[in-house]
């Protein structure tokens, strides 16, 4: 019984595993953030080059913005919902 | 009068000068270098009333090579993260994994995105008054700056390195008289023919024909 107890106390049981995991999902979230932030200055910078400049196939252009701002805000909410329910 | 299918303003069309002839080699390179002469439709900030534009230019695309490696890198990312799991399970779940190719898809995206634009509004317009230059940095910077070509004192080319000899580009000088900025447009495409330009309409400002 006196050997059970101090085997009982003397027995090193620690679990030394770490979820690295964890630690990686909030600045992922904050990156994406970050991204669809970029984006949206992106589309707000052309509003001010168009009246800046008007280069032949601009329109091109002011459509590639917005579909990049699409994208992103597409790519961020999917990312997140991924992140915290997974 | 017309050639193409451009209009060429009337005083620029009995001019003499070597200029034009330049001005057709340049235009008929390739489709990224090349440049845009006399463009129809083209207007900026300041440009005043029977102001004509001669020339747009952009920089290079061998300018732009260090956004495109960083664009190759966040694509391989993820990749590279993935193989390495194999043999190093790192973080425990393959939520993260996702994540990670997600966010550098993403990233990735937006540097090419970036890029395009840069290479698309970051340019030199040279008009029969003024040369004007508008760079575009990022989302949160650009600027927009421009000489007067009777302010122009000095204009100098330089080929500098082994990509400027293997692909025909070089920075341009421009100096102003007085306290204005001087310019210094790197990485353009022939910058001697653009020296050229500049200085025959210069040339051409002080004769009074333009």
């Amino acid at each position: 019984m006196e050997e059970e107890i101090l085997n009982e106390m003397f027995s090193t049981n620690l679990n030394l595993s770490f979820d690295f995991g964890g630690i990686f999902k909030l600045p992922l979230i904050l990156v994406l953030l970050g991204c669809l932030f970029y984006a949206f200055m992106l589309f707000l910078k052309l509003r001010i080059l168009k009246d800046t400049i008007d280069l032949e196939g601009s329109t091109k252009m002011r459509g590639l913005v917005f579909l990049n701002l699409l994208i992103s805000l597409i790519i961020s909410i999917v990312g997140i919902v991924i992140i915290v329910l997974g | 009068m017309k050639e193409g299918n451009r209009t060429i303003p009337k005083k620029f069309s009995n001019m003499e000068s070597s200029f034009m002839d330049r001005l057709y080699k340049g235009e008929s390179q390739s489709t990224f270098n090349r440049f845009t002469i006399f463009p129809k439709k083209l207007h900026f900030y300041s440009k005043d009333p029977g102001e004509d534009v001669v020339l747009v230019v952009r920089v290079h695309w061998i300018g732009y090579v260090k956004e495109l490696f960083f664009v190759l890198l966040f694509v391989l990312l993820p990749i590279l993260l993935t193989y390495i799991s194999r043999f190093f399970d790192i973080f425990n779940s393959s939520v993260i994994y996702i994540a990670f190719f997600i966010v550098s898809i993403l990233v990735a995206i937006n540097i090419l995105i970036t890029t395009i634009l840069k290479w698309y509004y970051s340019v030199v317009v040279i008009t029969d008054r003024r040369v004007v230059v508008v760079k575009l940095n990022n989302a949160f910077y650009h600027s927009y700056s421009e000489a007067q070509l009777s302010k122009i004192e000095d204009v100098t080319h330089s080929t500098i390195s082994f990509w400027g000899n293997l692909f025909d580009v070089g920075n341009l000088d421009i100096d102003t008289a007085g306290h204005e900025i001087d310019f210094r447009l790197k990485t353009l495409p022939r910058p001697r023919e653009l020296q050229d330009l500049i200085n025959d309409l210069i040339d051409m400002k002080k004769k009074g024909k333009i």
